[in-house]
């Protein structure tokens, strides 16, 4: 029980933070959104465990209880997230290396201009 | 690919460097004394590497920021694709590849009979080369085998020759050590003929200090297999 009311706890302190961040134009709504959808739904799980159950039974999962269900979709979540955030890097990453080498090749070209106008 | 007459080519040297204010001006100087052309990569030094160079007379072209040893060289080899050079020879800054062997590796893409041209020191000479580096690279040949499908003596040999269209049609993106494998991979899959050349590598006190670690020559191909996996 205790456990339960801590996670609560616990989900609406970090749902009313996105809230205040929000609010105070730091983030958009939809990346609140985003965020906040799967601690709302932590706080619903422990609010009522008999309907996450009866999703989870829904769902194919007949052993499975709610939690289960929370973590499996939890864990899927969280490597598709980590899959993403590893292909953004790797895109910034390259952006950044074509910038500075096209700044490397634009001075050289600069510097070999200005060489050739003085020899002239 | 046709090949124009060997005498009418003209060579470029494209040597990556960082922070090797102590060896560039003598690599550079060794370079030019043999005859060839000398363009500097200064990777985001934070010493007098671009300095040195440019006092030593080769072309120098900076990064502002380090973005690895893949990185500088494709700048070079732009670089060179846009001043026109027909071969482009890529050559360490530490001081542990010999300038006059840049003709011999070159000579294959000269010739017409390559398009692209290893340095093997298993074919040459490897001088105080430490044991565990030499079981390191022969694993790493091992590695070549298996993951790129090609059979060669040498691994990671920074040493090595491109004609200016081979290197414009592997369009090689890893900007870390990785460069050396993908370069190989991509060799392969583009059906460009690969040669490789004998040569010797001098390992000094120098060298060894200023190149990677072993753990992070196996970091390299870990992070190589990754770059394969999420592409």
């Amino acid at each position: 029980m205790l456990a339960r009311v801590l996670t609560i706890v616990v989900a609406l302190m970090l749902v009313s933070s996105l809230a205040v961040r929000y609010r105070r134009g730091r983030i958009s709504l939809r990346k609140a959104m985003f965020w906040a959808g799967p601690w709302l739904l932590v706080a619903i799980v422990m609010l009522s465990p008999t309907l996450a159950d009866a999703v989870a039974v829904r769902l194919g999962l007949q052993d499975a209880n709610g939690i289960d269900l929370v973590v499996y979709l939890g864990v899927g979540v969280a490597f598709f997230l980590l899959y993403r955030i590893f292909l953004r890097l790797d895109h910034l990453e390259r952006t950044l290396t074509r910038l500075v080498r096209h700044q490397a090749l634009s001075d050289a070209a600069e510097s070999r201009q200005s060489t050739t106008a003085k020899t002239e | 690919m046709a090949a124009r007459f060997s005498s009418t080519m003209r060579t470029v040297v494209v040597v990556p460097a960082f922070n090797e204010e102590q060896a560039i001006f003598r690599v550079v100087s060794g370079i030019l004394r043999c005859g060839h052309d000398a363009v500097v990569v200064d990777d985001g030094s934070s010493d007098a590497t671009g300095a040195e160079a440019r006092r030593g007379g080769a072309v120098v072209l900076r990064h502002p920021i380090n973005r690895g040893y893949g990185a500088a060289l494709t700048t070079g080899t732009e670089w060179a694709a846009r001043c026109g050079y027909d071969v482009v020879v890529h050559f360490d800054a530490d001081g542990q590849h010999d300038p006059d062997e840049i003709s011999a590796v070159a000579a294959p893409i000269r010739a017409g009979e390559a398009d692209v041209a290893i340095g093997s020191r298993f074919l040459g000479a490897a001088l105080a080369l430490p044991w565990r580096r030499k079981l390191l690279i022969r694993l790493a040949v091992l590695f070549t085998r298996v993951v790129s499908r090609v059979r060669l003596t040498d691994a990671h040999n920074g040493f090595r020759a491109l004609s200016a269209e081979a290197a414009r049609r592997l369009d090689c993106r890893e900007d870390g050590m990785g460069y050396a494998s993908e370069l190989v991979e991509r060799v392969a899959r583009q059906g460009l003929r690969l040669c490789e050349v004998p040569v010797t590598i001098t390992y000094s006190e120098y060298s060894t200090s200023k190149g990677e670690g072993n753990l992070a020559k196996l970091r390299v191909g870990a992070r190589f297999l990754w770059s394969k996996l999420i592409h």
